[in-house]
């Protein structure tokens, strides 16, 4: 009886030593991971209060006046002093992808003191962009076990004024100049394994009235006189022209990826290069910065400036593939983001910038920073 | 008159086993591969379900670059590395290795994820080497459970087996984003979970299921002659004939699922869950299916599976935007799968001869991508060209009149072969 059962049990037994230890193992990798979280949690919160004293203890008066900036609390953070009301001539919104502090929460900082620590808001965005009145827009993954992604517009105190939802994951968002129109990009992604191709889909949205106002998809956009009627075609990378009525941005069918100008009236546009993905307008609506492929290979990019008046293309001397959709500094300099190691998984970004029409390296600009927004006077 | 001739069977008392006894006569090994196959689809569906937030909101992959990741899924190297797998195996009879290759292969690529660079390419890599690794085994343990199954009983072992493994994809995408709403940016923890997950099933696998007996099987193959002998063997060649036609007819379940959504409304943040209701179908159906098979005829019950699918084509072509659709769709996909995926090994199974078996098992699955391949293209075409709908009704009435072809091709020679 003994001899036949040591062999028949000893898979299971060593199954269930198996599942003994790996679980112990999970268990202990779960636990450390959900502490680390925590603390630094509980230091962000503590944080967050003295950060946000010095724009409140300075309040310069505030321009949009539209509405009274001390009654406009976010709801869910009653205890933090506005911060988005009293925007100082030169501002940078960004999201933080600081771990240790406010990871995913959308940050600011005044131009000249780039070293001090970061004020936090209480928004948490994917992607965002702020206007000259301080309100904006927000993209927002709420996690869960169906995750739900949305469009959050804010008034300059950060209060929400409307929550659109999106139809995926969020990627790419730009305002208008004055703020009164929104583009979103997201990603409708099927779940199986032989799933359709990917998919963007991307909205141009009235921000006064919270009301998606047209899918990309819906314009007709000519190349070299043609329209071009497939069904493959995916918009993504919004840039406004400065007058707010005509913008720019990718249209992609067939494999490959043109630079369109679009008018926002007639709701028609034409495509003016190819192999151009995610343009940015220059505040001053002269030049275009964009990512192109570089030939041959499928996704690696180089940096390239466009002469709008000279049609004539410069690269830009970064070396790295940028995959993002810059944004302007001023005039003369652009800030895109890169993954801060480039060995390891982390999920820091560091934002670049460099100077358009010099020949000199790019410098790291904001350290655990992602998707920048400048806000100019 | 089939059905006369089983209650003839009946009464003579040589009717195959009733139906309480059907799933006790299922072989164990058949049980620990439906175990090995839910853990590994948990492990599995737990990458797959998050993989897009991760690319997208993690590595801030553009739209471009998440395109070419996709691409990456769908390969002709992968159906070439699953042949021959399956000769290996074959040759060798070593069914039980080779599958285990492909599940440590794919157990060691979630390991990697945690590993990997920011660098999509990185991601991309893994992805398509995790993909060679689910290309390599599911012939290879697919003959298993036919080999270790009775031939009275192959229908209701695969169900057994399909069942666990459908009760895998439904955990799979709850598990991850259980992990990820405790711990936001979890990826990491996502990973690890899901190589524990894939490293129990190849365990299960390795610790309990044995190769079959040699008596059982007709002893290892002897030349690459007699492998090619196959395409001699004419309810085979039906098979393959068959299932190509069936795959070049079957619409992707991205197409089904997105028609379904722009028909409902649903909004988006639910659209996971049309798979989970699928998922949820399959599990609850495949076993009557495969039991009904067993019983009655492997061939009526796929055709009668395919049925289904014409079903779904038709409402989705015609339905309006009723409020049921949602439940609707999705219960019938389960239906579909539970009566054609597993059914479909089992009657290839029961024509090639057990020393072939995985390479037989290998040709039927090329012959269904190819035909889905086909589909795809056609199927696209019809939705660019005219619209999502027209496709649909082309779909299904194309389907309904080949239908009967298909059991022409399939039917009077298995018969054949079941006699013999």
């Amino acid at each position: 009886m003994t001899t036949p059962s040591p062999r028949k049990t000893s898979p299971a037994l060593i199954f269930l030593i198996l599942c003994l230890v790996s679980f112990a193992a999970l268990g202990l990798y779960f636990f450390r991971a959900t502490r680390q979280t925590g603390p630094a949690n509980d230091a962000e919160q503590s944080e967050t209060a003295p950060s946000s004293g010095p724009p409140a203890a300075n309040p310069s008066p505030s321009p949009s006046g539209s509405e009274p900036a001390a009654g406009a609390k976010p709801a869910d953070a009653s205890t933090q002093p506005d911060e988005l009301a009293t925007p100082a001539p030169k501002r940078i919104y960004f999201r933080s992808t600081n771990v240790e502090r406010g990871y995913g929460q959308m940050a600011y900082l005044d131009l000249p003191r780039l070293d001090a620590p970061p004020s936090l808001t209480s928004l948490s965005c994917e992607v965002l962009d702020v206007s000259i009145s301080g309100a904006g827009i927000c993209l927002v993954a709420t996690r869960g076990v169906l995750t739900r992604y949305d469009a959050i517009l804010f008034n300059p105190g950060g209060k929400t004024r409307h929550s659109i939802p999106l139809g995926g994951i969020p990627s790419r968002t730009r305002l208008n100049r004055d703020g009164t129109m929104a583009a979103t990009t997201v990603f409708l992604t099927g779940h199986g394994y032989d799933s359709v191709d990917f998919t963007t889909e991307t909205l141009l949205i009235d921000t006064r009235t919270g009301t998606p106002l047209v899918n990309l998809e819906e314009y007709s956009v000519s190349r070299g006189g043609k329209r071009i009627d497939a069904k493959d075609v995916n918009y993504w990378g919004v840039t406004f022209t400065p007058d707010g009525k005509r913008f720019y941005c990718t249209l992609s069918t067939n494999r490959q990826h043109y630079l369109v100008r679009a008018d926002i009236a007639t709701r028609t546009g034409e495509t003016l290069r190819d192999n151009v993905e995610c343009p940015s307008l220059s505040p001053n609506g002269k030049r275009v910065v964009y990512k192109k492929r570089i030939p041959g290979s499928r996704v690696a990019w180089r940096l390239h400036i466009l002469d709008l008046a000279a049609n004539v293309e410069t690269p830009l001397p970064e070396t790295r593939s940028v995959d993002d959709q810059l944004e302007w500094l001023d005039d003369g300099h652009v800030l895109y983001s890169l993954p801060e190691n480039a060995s390891t998984p982390s999920p820091g970004t560091d934002v670049w910038m460099i100077d358009v029409d010099r020949a000199t390296p790019p410098t790291k600009f904001l350290p655990k920073a992602y998707s920048p927004s400048v806000v100019r006077q | 008159m089939y059905r006369l001739d089983w209650l003839e069977q009946l009464k003579l008392k040589t009717a195959r086993v009733p139906e309480r006894m059907q799933v006790a006569g299922v072989h164990p090994a058949v049980w620990q591969l439906g175990f090995t196959s839910m853990l590994t689809d948990i492990s599995a569906e737990m990458v797959t379900s998050v993989l897009p937030a991760f690319l997208v909101l993690y590595l801030h992959v553009s739209p471009l670059a998440y395109g070419a990741v996709d691409g990456l899924y769908h390969g002709m190297a992968v159906a070439l590395l699953s042949i021959a797998g399956s000769i290996v195996a074959d040759r060798r009879r070593s069914y039980r290795e080779v599958a285990a290759a492909g599940y440590g292969i794919s157990a060691v690529c979630k390991l990697a994820l945690a590993a990997a660079g920011p660098a999509w390419g990185w991601v991309a890599t893994i992805i398509a080497i995790d993909r060679v690794g689910k290309g390599a085994r599911v012939a290879p343990r697919d003959s298993l459970i036919s080999l270790h199954s009775k031939r009275e009983l192959l229908a209701t072992s695969f169900a057994v087996h399909r069942s666990l493994d459908a009760c895998g994809s439904l955990l799979g995408p709850l598990a991850a984003f259980l992990i990820l709403s405790r711990l936001p940016n979890g990826y990491n923890a996502v990973w690890l979970t899901s190589f524990v997950f894939a490293l129990l099933g190849l365990a299960i696998l390795l610790l309990f299921v044995r190769n079959p007996s040699p008596e059982t099987g007709g002893g290892a193959v002897h030349s690459f002659r007699e492998m090619l002998a196959l395409r001699e063997n004419l309810p085979f060649r039906g098979i393959l004939a068959g299932s190509a036609i069936l795959g070049a007819l079957t619409v992707s379940d991205g197409f089904i699922y997105l028609s379904l959504q722009r028909t409902s409304g649903l909004a988006p943040t639910y659209f996971p869950l049309l798979f989970s209701a699928t998922s949820c179908g399959y599990m609850l159906f495949s076993l009557p299916a495969g039991m009904l098979a067993d019983r009655f005829g492997m061939v009526r019950v796929l055709l009668s599976g395919y049925a289904v699918l014409i079903a779904v084509y038709l409402v989705l072509a015609f339905a309006g935007p009723l409020p049921g659709l949602i439940f609707l769709i999705p219960a019938l996909m389960g239906l579909y799968y539970a009566g054609t995926e597993g059914i479909l090994r089992a009657l290839t199974s029961r024509v090639v001869p057990e020393h072939l078996r995985a390479s037989g098992l290998a040709a039927l699955t090329t012959m269904l991508g190819f035909g889905k391949l086909f589909s795809a293209l056609l199927f696209g075409y019809v939705w660019q060209t005219y619209h999502e709908r027209t496709a649909m009704a082309v779909f299904a009435i194309a389907f309904a009149c080949l239908l009967p072809f298909v059991w022409f091709i399939l039917r009077p020679r298995n018969d054949h072969s079941l006699a013999a």
